[in-house]
């Protein structure tokens, strides 16, 4: 079933240009930091001012700016598709009677968008790498908490941090999948789970509402930048596998709730 | 697991029964469909044929009422005879951006595994069974082709090729001829009669009257929900009053002959120029001929109305729009 699913996706013409587009953005922030410069970031770990003095720091800053907006909304199209886009093709019906059963199908859907995350989110900072040393020196890498470490380990420290990163968006997958059982319209389930995730990015950071914050699905994604500092500081990351575990569990109860009790008329 | 006596029926509802939006779109449906037999599910568009097609698949769950499978009653054994089940519902439905032969490797990966788990006979469908379903279909040599480049005709036939990709003891086609052209429409009716003639219970849905009756050995009518008439489609013609048409020479002798054996309602007769038609059923019209011919009247030709038939049904199942 995973196997189907995965070469479902990866069929598809828009799955292959959004890929190819998240790739290529390393090497657009690359190439232009290299002409103009880094400059200082703004608030909030971007990494950008570091990219000119290490590659490493460029798979961060491109990871970092992904963060916010082009990752969910690629997270959310595959996942937002998953029921949504199945009814409104039709062959949803005829998944069902193959008979494939409704959880199964869930899970199956459930697996491939958390595939796609791991793979998306390793892909970008693959390519993030590879530009990186194009374009800036290779050598020793000075953290956030001010010691110098070995570039292979700096690079260790950015592939862990990008696994944190790919956890964080676990969440989107699962909310996506979880509306996209209550629509026929793939379109309409894609805005919906990045509605939400833009939304909790909009409540936290206004302190007003400081008491749901830790309840904000996108609460603990800057937490993946703590590795690069030592000793490295795990409260905020573990926090944000909890938040993460718990929307994704929360999410899939309501998509199964739905689902399983769902006529499928499409 | 097979069904062995030949009076068993393949799929059972009873009392079926399912509301949309406050209406009862299906309204206590009992249908009893013999296994072996060609059974044609007729009603205009909207008369619920398709919600009930999907409540016997387990797409859509009834508010009201049984459906038995293939001897099943329980919704996960049900669910595990679906896959000697082949159907078409609602019209063809693909992945566009695949291929016709992608499509069905697609289907069979993703159906097989589940099947397995359910039935272990089964075993897995490989690549020349899916191009013999192709083949059969007429489809091989658009295998290749992306599904959103297929004519409808060609999508149509698709489905009827995943349908067959391997061996199934019921087929359950909603609306099988729709988008076909007239030669597609007879191979569809070919195919059907000779999978019948393997051993399959074929369940055929269709709003036009004419494109099945041919090939239905039983024929149930609905209409808003409720089931009309239920049985043979023998029993089905006398019950519209089916209509003969004689062709001869002398009209006026032939009258007096039909009018004397008292087997035409007198008010039925039809008198042509050179034809004759008349409300008869299938039994009585041999007496007719015989009766004819010994009178001296030279027959030319004998044969149904199906126009007379056709209008007959919409009738039938249009009668309550027009007292609208």
């Amino acid at each position: 079933m995973l196997g189907s699913e995965l070469s479902l996706l990866f069929k598809r013409r828009r799955t292959k240009v959004l890929m190819a587009l998240l790739f290529l953005a390393p090497w657009l922030m690359g190439f232009v930091i290299f002409q103009f410069g880094g400059g200082r970031g703004g608030n909030g770990p971007s990494f950008v001012d570091l990219v000119t003095h290490n590659a490493v720091f460029l798979v961060l800053a491109s990871v970092s700016s992904l963060m916010p907006l082009l990752l969910p909304l690629a997270v959310s199209l595959v996942a937002a598709d998953s029921i949504a886009g199945e009814a409104s093709l039709g062959t949803l019906r005829y998944l069902l009677v193959a008979p494939v059963s409704r959880m199964r199908i869930l899970v199956g859907k459930l697996l491939v968008s958390l595939s796609f995350v791991v793979l998306i989110c390793l892909g970008v900072a693959a390519s993030a790498l590879v530009a990186g040393m194009v374009f800036f020196p290779t050598g020793r890498v000075v953290l956030l908490s001010g010691q110098t470490t070995s570039f292979l380990h700096g690079i260790a420290l950015a592939f862990v941090a990008t696994v944190l990163i790919a956890m964080s968006l676990v969440s989107v997958a699962g909310i996506g999948l979880a509306i996209s059982t209550f629509t026929d319209i793939p379109v309409g389930a894609t805005l919906g789970t990045l509605g939400i995730i833009i939304f909790s990015e909009i409540l936290s950071n206004i302190s007003q509402v400081r008491g749901i914050w830790p309840m904000l699905p996108t609460n603990y994604w800057l937490s993946y930048a703590d590795i690069f500092r030592f000793p490295i500081r795990l409260g905020a990351i573990g926090k944000d596998f909890v938040s993460q575990a718990v929307w994704l569990a929360f999410a899939f109860t309501l998509a199964s709730a739905r689902f399983i009790s769902k006529d499928v008329t499409s | 697991m097979n069904l062995g006596s030949s009076n068993s029926l393949a799929i059972e509802t009873e009392d079926l029964t399912k509301a949309f939006g406050g209406r009862n779109v299906v309204d206590s449906l009992s249908l009893h469909v013999p296994a072996g037999s060609i059974y044609g599910f007729l009603g205009p568009n909207g008369s619920g044929k398709t919600t009930t097609i999907r409540m016997i698949l387990g797409l859509v769950f009834p508010d009201r009422g049984t459906v038995t499978l293939l001897a099943a009653k329980d919704p996960k054994e049900r669910r595990a005879r679906l896959s000697r089940v082949g159907m078409l519902v609602e019209g063809p439905a693909f992945y566009p951006y695949l291929s016709g032969y992608d499509n069905l490797k697609r289907f069979s990966q993703i159906a097989l595994p589940a099947q397995r788990h359910l039935d272990h006979s089964l075993s897995k469908v490989s690549k020349s069974a899916i191009e013999s379903a192709l083949e059969r279909v007429g489809l091989l040599e658009a295998a290749g082709k992306k599904y959103r480049a297929y004519s409808l005709g060609m999508k149509q036939r698709l489905s009827i090729a995943a349908a067959l990709l391997w061996p199934r003891e019921l087929l359950v086609l909603d609306e099988p001829t729709n988008g076909l052209d007239p030669q597609g429409i007879v191979e569809v009716r070919e195919l059907m009669t000779t999978l019948q003639k393997q051993g399959m219970t074929i369940f055929v849905s269709s709003h036009i009257l004419s494109e099945v009756e041919i090939i239905c050995s039983n024929i149930a009518v609905m209409r808003e929900g409720k089931l009309l008439f239920e049985g043979s489609t023998q029993s089905f013609r006398g019950s519209l009053g089916e209509r003969f048409e004689l062709e001869t020479a002398d009209v006026g002798l032939a009258e007096s002959i039909l009018s004397g054996l008292g087997l035409v309602e007198p008010g039925s007769l039809v008198i042509g120029h050179d034809r004759i038609t008349a409300k008869l059923t299938t039994e009585d019209i041999a007496r007719v001929v015989a009766a004819l011919v010994k009178g001296g009247v030279g027959v030319r030709a004998v044969g149904k109305t199906s126009h007379s038939l056709e209008e007959a049904f919409v009738n039938m199942t249009g009668r309550s729009s027009s007292a609208r």
